[in-house]
């Protein structure tokens, strides 16, 4: 089937099959960000912004994409960078696996919400799971990204 | 599951009549239980373009379209102002943000699924469903329905009626699928108690529904009323949590609930 889809801001047409996941076919069109670890739609590693929205991408029928709007981290030009640099000054990175889909979800929580407490910061990141940081320096950097401007 | 073909509708008509004409069609809901099915599927019916992602508040209650993520429902005022924590709890705990974003209401509802603490959660809201072809039907006649026929859900109406309620639930982790959870809801002196994963699709308490219907509860009753609770409901055994233990979770939650929404003497 042809899909047509703009990742990263530029309009691509795809051939795909009725069983292909947005995950896979986001890496085979060169998005190498976009990383798949549970393949179940519980880690989170796999986020990307589909119309806006923080989803999963291991869990939608690339199909299904047709007509979306698809971001992922190298689309986010300066962004991604920012929330890197928060990351590193307080210790947020472990070995990086799951980096990129924090960095989307992260993106995509500063623009949902104003002036969140830690506990909303908290609530809104448990979908992107971290086995190295033992989450409190992460929940600091996400902080850290709130306040900047 | 497998997909041969996937359909994406321009309206419930022409989804309906595909559905209604093979075994093999089956609907698309938010898709994020597709990996865990083993069925072969002929024509997977997307309803996106069917106009089902709304969420409307009227004068007689919440009309929800069975294609509205759950995401929205957590993060909407009028869920919130008309049915408290009763739903906004269990919405909140499920997965991650990601996820919440992409299950709609309606996929969640229709499987009658068993690990759901949602569909207790909305049983004691005493939720209709709106099915293109059948019409309406309580979610509690919904959920004690041997195999229900195909038809399309298209809507989730929550009742404006001052219903007071309490929804608990036990998990394992914070955004995991609850071990047992129980709802009680009272309306006057109408009162509904349902359960869900015992493991199992969701129930009601009836006989203790019926007992206590048109009588006044007061909250030394709580006590006596949980045991016959906690009595009412066949419970099993998973890796999540013994028989025993979801049996005492019920009693524990179901007295707690009857001390909270019962009247002082």
């Amino acid at each position: 089937m042809k899909i047509n889809v703009t990742l990263n801001g530029k309009k691509q047409e795809w051939d795909v099959t009725p069983n292909e996941y947005l995950a896979e076919t986001l890496r085979k069109n060169g998005c190498f960000s976009v990383k798949i670890s549970c393949n179940d739609g519980a880690c989170g590693t796999c986020t990307v912004l589909l119309n806006g929205k923080p989803t999963v991408s291991c869990e939608v029928l690339t199909v299904r994409a047709d007509g979306c709007e698809i971001m992922t981290v190298e689309g986010m030009g300066e962004e991604a960078d920012k929330i890197a640099d928060c990351l590193v000054r307080v210790g947020g990175e472990g070995c990086g696996y799951c980096a990129p889909g924090f960095v989307v979800l992260l993106y995509a929580m500063k623009r949902e919400m104003k002036n969140p407490t830690y506990e909303k910061v908290r609530e809104y990141l448990n979908g992107n799971l971290c086995r190295c940081t033992g989450y409190v320096p992460r929940i600091d950097a996400a902080l850290e990204y709130m306040k900047e401007t | 599951m497998i997909i041969q073909n996937y359909v994406k509708p321009a309206n419930l008509e022409e989804a309906y009549a595909l559905l209604v004409k093979s075994k093999g069609n089956r609907l698309l809901g938010g898709g994020t239980f597709l990996k865990r099915t083993h069925l072969r599927v002929a024509n997977a019916i997307d309803l996106s373009d069917c106009g089902l992602d709304y969420l409307k508040k009227e004068k007689d209650g919440l009309h929800i379209g069975a294609y509205t993520s759950l995401r929205k429902l957590e993060t909407s005022e009028e869920v919130l102002t008309q049915c408290g924590n009763v739903l906004k709890d269990p919405l909140s705990h499920l997965i991650g943000v990601q996820l919440r974003n992409q299950i709609t209401i309606g996929g969640h509802v229709a499987p009658r699924f068993g690990f759901s603490d949602i569909i207790p959660a909305l049983m004691i809201l005493d939720a209709k469903l709106e099915f293109y072809h059948r019409g309406e039907i309580s979610l509690i006649s919904y959920m004690e329905e041997e195999k229900p026929e195909k038809d399309i859900l298209t809507e989730i109406f929550i009742p404006e009626e001052g219903r007071k309620g309490k929804m608990q639930s036990m998990r394992i982790s914070y955004n995991d699928y609850s071990v047992f959870g129980l709802g009680v809801s009272r309306c006057k002196n109408s009162w509904i108690i349902a359960a869900g994963n015992f493991p199992g699709r969701a129930k009601c308490a009836s006989a203790v529904m019926k007992e206590t219907e048109g009588r006044k509860v007061t909250k030394k009753d709580a006590g006596m009323l949980s045991g016959k609770i906690a009595e009412s409901f066949v419970y099993g055994s998973n890796y999540r949590g013994s028989a025993e233990y979801r049996k005492e979770l019920c009693r524990v939650f179901a007295r707690r609930a009857i001390e909270e929404l019962a009247d002082e003497n």
